[in-house]
């Protein structure tokens, strides 16, 4: 494995501008609630503005609404959103991987259907994979569907799903026969579905994203099978590029940085030593964040590069939101009137879900190992 | 927009460390407090020293990339001779618009200021790289106030011997009322240092590679309970840390590369100086660990890169003064995130 460095074209950082640019004029400071990087605030308005712009899906074919551009233009976008703690909640997950999923691995149909709602913000995705005995062990999964006339009826539990509620559709992994691997298969499928569930769970700092869902008989057209039958798994290991290798994975705690630093600044005898060697390490996950999207351009799978960024990049957020926390002076408050110090409140409380949301440190180090031995 | 580094050089640099420096060589040349003679002639034959040097100069040519790839391909195999020295020093006397010098040459000042005046130099230069076998000394040095070049030859000086951590010597140069050639400088000291920098950034990552690679055989072939030690969980943990180490401080290094090249570069060296130094102590802990007892013993190569590391981290500046450095930066800009995400245009950041 290596890596090869890569730095924005002038076209690249002409969109990055006009990106800073009207974020500065649609999200001015205090106009929005801050957000921990990916786990920003659901705002569907937010979601349509952003995409009208052209800046959601922006990698889809424009025949079905989206730009045609690059990971790397996607990767510009979304770090000046992280930045800021923008509210990208809504549409976070149709944009990362279900657009480029759909259009991978869909059909004519799917792609008419469900590629234009993604690439204008008006669709918000969430990913129906972990089952209450399917965590890690995502091959183990249970919830079945079974295929009957014109389609498939399903039946069974899927738990942890983050934006269940507010999502209008919900990418499942179910089973479809008994071989572990090729058993599974994806389905799109319309959150509003009878039989289908959704119920909140309470998250450690008390908010209502994590979702369970119930499905009792539901039936699904044949028509909202993603890929095909029995290609569930490698359709989800494809996709693992896109969401482990993002910026998202070390941008969390992004806004709070910022702000932090700032603070920092005006202090007298600070630990200078520490910040540099965070601002050394931010800067060093971006670049390989960027050699990643740079791969995916060049129609690679850079399955292990991403899953060897996301072990480190989430566990540099974790020190991150630490040192600041060690730096604030005291514990900080949920109900404070600074937005700042409710955020990094949260973080403290959210912080250990980095290392376990999209595949656990564990299960990456074993990608990772497996990776390498193929490579050696 | 990618820093390419050329793959058919890297591939010969490769093959020739690893053709050329066995650990017999590495291992031989410490006990003899010296450098690997004939590793440097053969290198010398393919021009190999002389790469990063402009060929108006009497250089090979060749980018600042392929400059750190060299000097990352040295490294991964414990190359002891003087290819980091020897480049800045032989860079000092192109930018002073001397005369090619035949080497190997070594380098002083980097860290100390150093005076002379007129064409004679009294001053102790603590450190000195493979002083002893190199055909002369270049002294980043100040004249009046100006930086200059101060070449001077080693029959002009006496040596005090010292060896470093890994056994390179490191003599303290004692010039008196020294004979040298004095120029001045076209770059200012802030650059060499600069420079410099990034070379020890290339050789922490080559060592941070190269103790990958070890590792990851070893812990492949180790037997113990029966099977492979890496099957164990908690010895892969210590190959990803490695393999984490190994990719990120070579990105930092061709990035850091590609932004000196284009002109200023100080936020990228200084962060990569921080993160290559982090990452190769990191490694070496791991790398040990991984090993177990082998690992300590001076009959296998890990120790030949791990000492290494224990050299090059602070080399010129020490790993907090770095990270002091690199928290300046980001004291004083409009944000963090616009920092890490900057991108360099012709030497103006965008």
């Amino acid at each position: 494995m290596r890596l090869t460095a890569t730095e924005l074209s002038p076209a690249e950082r002409a969109l990055k501008q006009e990106v800073r640019e009207w974020l500065d004029e649609r999200l001015p400071e205090g106009s929005y609630p801050l957000g921990l990087g990916m786990g920003g605030a659901v705002d569907p308005e937010f979601s349509r503005d952003l995409g009208a712009q052209g800046w959601i899906g922006m990698s889809l074919p424009s025949e079905y609404g989206g730009h045609g551009r690059t990971a790397v233009d996607r990767l510009v976008v979304v770090e000046e959103l992280l930045a800021r703690g923008a509210p990208v909640g809504y549409h976070w997950i149709a944009d990362r991987q279900f657009g480029p999923g759909i259009a991978a691995n869909g059909t004519e149909w799917q792609k008419e259907t469900f590629l234009p709602g993604i690439a204008s913000g008006e669709y918000s995705f969430s990913i129906g994979m972990s089952e209450p005995d399917s965590g890690s062990d995502l091959a183990s999964v249970r919830t079945r569907a079974e295929q009957v006339d014109g389609g498939w009826r399903i039946n069974g539990t899927k738990i942890w799903t983050t934006g269940a509620y507010t999502a209008t559709h919900i990418v499942a992994l179910l089973r479809t026969s008994e071989d572990r691997h090729r058993g599974m298969t994806q389905f799109i499928i319309d959150r509003h579905t009878p039989g289908l569930t959704v119920s909140p769970i309470e998250f450690i700092d008390g908010t209502k994203d994590f979702c369970e869902l119930s499905f009792v008989d539901v039936f699904v057209p044949d028509d909202r099978r993603l890929g095909e039958v029995g290609a569930g798994w490698s359709q989800n290991t494809g996709e693992l590029a896109l969401e482990r290798g993002g910026v998202d994975r070390w941008m969390s705690v992004m806004a709070l940085l910022d702000r932090w630093v700032r603070q920092e600044a005006q202090r007298p005898g600070g630990h200078a030593a520490e910040l540099g060697a965070l601002t050394a390490r931010a800067w060093a996950f971006r670049g390989m964040s960027l050699a990643v999207a740079r791969m995916v351009d060049a129609g690679q799978y850079p399955v292990t590069e991403a899953a060897l960024i996301k072990e480190m990049a989430t566990r540099f957020e974790q020190d991150c939101t630490d040192l600041m926390v060690r730096r604030w002076g005291r514990t900080p408050r949920p109900d404070s009137d600074d937005p700042y110090e409710r955020l990094l409140a949260t973080a403290v409380q959210v912080a250990p879900a980095w290392t376990i949301r999209g595949g656990t440190n564990e299960i990456l180090r074993s990608v990772i190992s497996k990776g390498l031995r193929k490579n050696a | 927009m990618t820093h390419e580094v050329d793959p058919d050089l890297r591939d010969m640099l490769e093959d020739f460390f690893a053709t050329e420096v066995t650990p017999v060589v590495v291992e031989e040349a410490e006990r003899a407090g010296t450098y690997a003679a004939d590793v440097w002639k053969k290198a010398e034959s393919l021009d190999l020293p002389w790469i990063g040097i402009d060929e108006e100069c009497g250089g090979a040519g060749g980018s600042l990339a392929d400059l750190v790839t060299l000097v990352a391909e040295a490294a991964r195999r414990a190359t002891p001779a003087p290819f980091v020295e020897h480049h800045l020093a032989a860079w000092l006397v192109a930018q002073a618009g001397l005369d090619r010098i035949e080497g190997p040459l070594t380098v002083s000042g980097l860290t100390e200021t150093v005076e002379v005046s007129g064409d004679r130099l009294t001053a102790t230069l603590p450190e000195v790289a493979f002083a002893g076998d190199a055909s002369a000394v270049v002294v980043l040095a100040k004249s009046e106030g100006a930086d200059v070049v101060a070449v001077l030859r080693p029959a002009g000086a006496t040596l005090e011997p010292h060896a470093d951590i890994d056994g390179t010597p490191v003599p303290t140069v004692v010039a008196s009322d020294a004979p040298v050639v004095v120029a001045p400088l076209s770059v200012t000291a802030e650059d060499v240092r600069r420079r410099a920098l990034l070379l020890r950034s290339a050789v922490l990552a080559g060592l941070t590679r190269a103790m990958f690679e070890l590792t990851q055989s070893y812990t492949a072939e180790r037997h113990q309970f029966g099977k492979p030690v890496g099957s164990f969980q908690s010895v892969q943990l210590h190959v990803v840390t490695l393999a984490q180490a190994a990719e990120m401080s070579q990105v930092c290094v061709d990035r850091a590369a590609g932004a000196l090249s284009i002109g200023g570069g100080e936020f990228e060296v200084l962060a990569t100086a921080a993160v290559t130094a982090q990452n190769a102590v990191q490694g070496a802990r791991s790398a040990h660990q991984a090993h177990g007892a082998i690992g300590m013993t001076r009959e296998y190569a890990l120790q030949f890169l791990t000492r290494r590391v224990q050299t090059w981290r602070q080399r010129w500046q020490s790993q907090s003064d770095v990270e002091d450095a690199v928290a300046g930066w980001a004291l004083e800009a409009p944000s963090l995130s616009g920092l890490i995400a900057r991108h360099r245009e012709e030497g103006v950041v965008a």
